[in-house]
């Protein structure tokens, strides 16, 4: 058997020189070796990069110059090796070999090699060397094999090896220029196909032959590495002692959450206030430039109102992604997957599922995508239907109203609260898992097999340009999809306008005793309570052109609807209205309780929903109602964009109907008791 | 670097997941001295013998590291279990570890009987 590489530089066939092909450059390597990292240094791009093996899901193309020319670079999800093919490195494979559809065959290879782990690395090395194409080989992270004490002889691998090998540090930018040199020297020699296609050698690479090409990749580093007199890997064994616990890691899991969640409200409050103010400013500017009526309503009721709503979470989100993008690149989410293995495939979970799961926490629609990794089917679908069950960022603003409404004062409390919210999300796919597994999809999910990285420094650049990226996003869709909703729905709360003949006897005589109060009150000298009779008038009067809109009149059709979950019809509105996208009962209350409140012009939103009544002069926003508002956005689906790409992923709508289903009725039935169950207790 | 005796060569492709217990047993009995590695103590090191599994299990395992020959050392035991294979720690759920049968390396006493 030849594990020798085949030579790379086989020499071009003068006919298709004359005719040069756009040259594409694909990046292989192991996951986790540092791909990404790499393209982004060589091309500028900010791709995910993230301490854990399968970060990178999908071929990515970008643009690098070479010698004056424009060379295709490709990133690709890593391999650990060519025969494996678990779907996850399917992609990869396809891409390397030139049978992904989209993308063209590559003409050369950056190989890339972790320098901490060359033995394994180099199995890989020893089948893509064989499949013949031009390869550099760039050797990463040579600084970490430098602090383990490894001298590596690089001119020694080189030989071994048979093609260029370049040391660099991707994450610092250090031997890039080298590796560009290199790549410049195989462009220009054009490497064109070689003689026989890299999928046809790929299909004749021998398998049975696996010990011998790590009896193989032995030597070469026993020729090439100089090893330490002792071996040094202290720090991270001594980190995952406890963070590997069944017990312990568990818990640590959970605390390290509600730390972030902690973390996420402690920072968030001084830049909330400020673009509170901000809103609150833009809202009098406007106010005073334009003259009372239909179009003041409209510009401060509902656009400023409804995306000042949502935006003042901005910060919310951005400290969520930046601290989920840290421990991202600490290494850790590895050990909360080895942690949570054991209970996931209980109840019928994939390990795999738990990268998903995990991303599903910012946003379900990459997470759903991300199951391609996936190769079982049923692992796949029972992954999909479960996932939008976790906690993803949109309903953070959510979270963020019900918890400041429960616990203005206490963030530690607010923070129990979040992480509450989160575990039941968890907590409620973990079950709907068990329940699919025992009903519609039976079976058992694929053993563990799971690299654990080594800790890293977190870089806090990568970290920024997340939460850089995520913040233009969330404020893209504030700018569009809100604003315009927020425009309907004021519209719907106005019109049809109400005439005098409309108001109902009982609360036009209640006006009237009011506003006849504050006539009194005013001749008394008494000019405060004067105010608050008047202010108590007009919010009335609001009230009822509320409840004369449309938006008024839709509400109280579903109002028997939502009753058993203790919600009024305005909240009963924000749901409905929310349908398509979970974010939006936020913009819809602050502009229902903004209107409804005449008197608490500038106040906070939270404010204003905290001194919102009913009819009957009780509070709306009560611990149960709270509690069940709360419950209700854990659970239910409330998302088109993940409907439509659950529909695709899982093959089909029947699945998306389903999950639709089973997740609306979920919410509702958990938000009834919660709300019947809370209020009984306060009864008791 | 490894001498590969004959009687470690032949792999028999059992379905995946679970190895056979009745073959796991039989097997063990043909190779004296084996051991599967979940019976490694802790942090003893073994050399893989025998692995019973299907092809596409053990491409999937081959490319961590955990194939014939290799020398891995237990870090962690449990389910999931840690390995070290060169570098690298492997997580790996004890149902795979069941079907993976390795040489204790000398002084490491395999320590099967042992409860958990
Ligand atoms: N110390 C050090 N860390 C590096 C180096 N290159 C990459 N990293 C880190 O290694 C981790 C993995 O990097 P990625 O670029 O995401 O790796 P990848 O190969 O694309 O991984 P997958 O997409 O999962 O296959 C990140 O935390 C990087 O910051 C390096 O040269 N030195
Ligand atoms: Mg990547």
């Amino acid at each position: 058997m030849t594990l020798a590489p085949a030579p790379p530089d086989t020499p071009a066939h003068e006919a298709t020189r004359t005719a040069p092909r756009r040259q594409t450059i694909a990046l292989v390597g192991n996951p986790n070796a540092g791909k990404t990292t790499l393209f982004n240094a060589l091309t500028g791009l900010r791709a995910k990069t993230a301490n854990f093996p399968g970060t990178t899901i999908e071929l990515r193309v970008g643009a690098l110059r070479l010698a004056g020319e424009s060379v295709r670079l490709i990133d690709m999800p890593g391999l650990y090796s060519l025969s494996a093919a678990s779907s996850e490195e399917r992609a990869a494979l396809d891409g390397l070999l030139g049978l992904a559809p989209e993308h063209p065959a590559p003409t050369a290879l950056i190989l890339l090699l972790d320098s901490t782990n060359l033995e394994r690395n180099l199995f890989l090395a020893s089948q893509v060397l064989e499949l013949g194409l031009p390869t550099v080989i760039a050797l990463n992270m040579v600084d970490l094999a430098q602090r383990l004490g490894l001298r590596i002889k690089v001119a020694e691998l080189s030989r071994e090896l048979g093609c260029p090998v370049v040391p660099v540090v991707a994450k610092t930018g250090r031997g890039v220029d080298e590796l560009r040199a290199e790549l410049e020297r195989v462009i220009a020699r054009r490497p064109d196909a070689p003689h026989q296609p890299a999928a046809e050698r790929a299909r004749q690479l021998d398998t049975q032959s696996q010990h011998q090409r790590y009896d193989w990749a032995e030597r070469v580093v026993g020729r090439c590495v100089v090893h330490p007199d002792r071996q040094i890997h202290g720090r991270s064994e001594a980190i995952d002692r406890v963070l590997t616990h069944p017990v312990v890691g568990v818990v640590a899991f959970l605390a390290l959450m509600l730390g972030v969640f902690y973390l996420i409200f402690s920072l968030a409050s001084i830049p909330m206030d400020l673009i509170d103010g901000v809103f609150g400013w833009l809202g009098d500017v406007a106010a005073g430039l334009i003259p009372a009526g239909p179009l003041q309503s409209l510009i401060v009721d509902g656009m400023i109102a409804g995306v000042g709503g949502v935006v003042i979470f901005l910060p919310q989100i951005c400290i969520l992604f930046f601290l989920i993008a840290l421990l991202e690149d600490t290494g850790y989410l590895a050990r909360a997957a080895f942690v949570m293995d054991r209970l996931m495939r209980r109840v019928g979970l994939p390990g795999k599922a738990f990268v998903p799961m995990l991303s599903a926490h910012a946003c379900a629609v990459p997470a759903i995508m991300a199951t391609k990794v996936i190769d079982d089917r049923r692992d796949r679908l029972v992954t999909i239907l479960v996932l939008p069950l976790m906690t993803c960022s949109a309903r953070l603003p959510v979270y963020a109203m019900v918890t400041g409404l429960l616990f203005p004062t206490q963030p530690l409390l607010g923070a129990a609260a979040f992480t509450g919210a989160y575990s039941l999300g968890i907590l409620a796919a973990i079950s709907m898992a068990l329940i699919f597994k025992r009903t519609i999809l039976p079976g058992q999910a694929r053993p563990l097999v799971l690299e654990l990285p080594s800790y890293k420094m977190p870089s806090l650049k990568t970290a920024f340009f997340v939460m850089l990226d995520r913040g233009i996003i969330f404020l893209k869709k504030a700018g569009t999809v809100i604003l315009a909703l927020s425009i309907v729905l004021w519209w719907l709360a106005n019109f049809p306008e109400m005439q005098p003949g409309d108001v109902p006897a009982g609360t036009a005589a209640q006006v009237a005793a009011l506003e006849a109060q504050a006539a009194a009150l005013e001749t008394a000298g008494q000019a405060e309570q004067a105010a608050l009779a008047a202010d108590q008038a007009a919010d009335l009067i609001s009230q009822q052109q509320l409840a004369h809109s449309f938006l008024g009149r839709l509400g109280h059709l579903i109002e028997p609807a939502v009753l058993p979950m203790g919600f009024d019809w305005q909240l009963g509105v924000g749901v409905l209205a929310s349908f398509a996208a979970r974010e939006v009962v936020v913009s819809t209350l602050s502009i229902l309780y903004g209107l409804g409140e005449e008197g608490a012009e500038g106040a906070a939103l939270v404010d204003q929903m905290r001194a919102a009544t009913r009819p009957d002069g009780s509070l709306v926003f009560t611990l149960p109602v709270c509690f069940s508002l709360l419950v209700f956005y854990v659970l239910a689906m409330q998302c088109f964009a993940t409907t439509a790409i659950a529909a695709r992923e899982a093959g089909g709508w029947r699945w998306a109907l389903l999950q639709l289903g089973y997740m609306t009725v979920l919410a509702y039935g958990a938000a009834t008791l919660t709300y019947q169950g809370l209020t009984w207790l306060g009864a008791a | 670097m490894f001498t590969m005796g004959n009687r470690w060569a032949p792999i028999v492709p059992i379905p995946p997941p679970d190895c056979n217990p009745f073959l796991m047993s039989s097997a063990t009995l043909e190779s004296p001295g084996l051991v599967p590695l979940a019976g490694l103590g802790k942090r003893a090191r073994g050399t893989i013998r025998l692995l019973e599994m299907a092809g596409d299990e053990l491409n999937r395992l081959a490319g961590f590291g955990i194939c014939m020959g290799r020398t891995v050392e237990l870090i962690k035991r449990g389910d999931p279990l840690i390995l070290r294979v060169y570098g690298t720690r492997i997580g790996l759920s004890a149902r795979l570890a069941q079907c993976i049968h390795v040489e204790p390396a000398d002084g490491a006493s395999p320590d099967a009987a042992e409860p958990r």
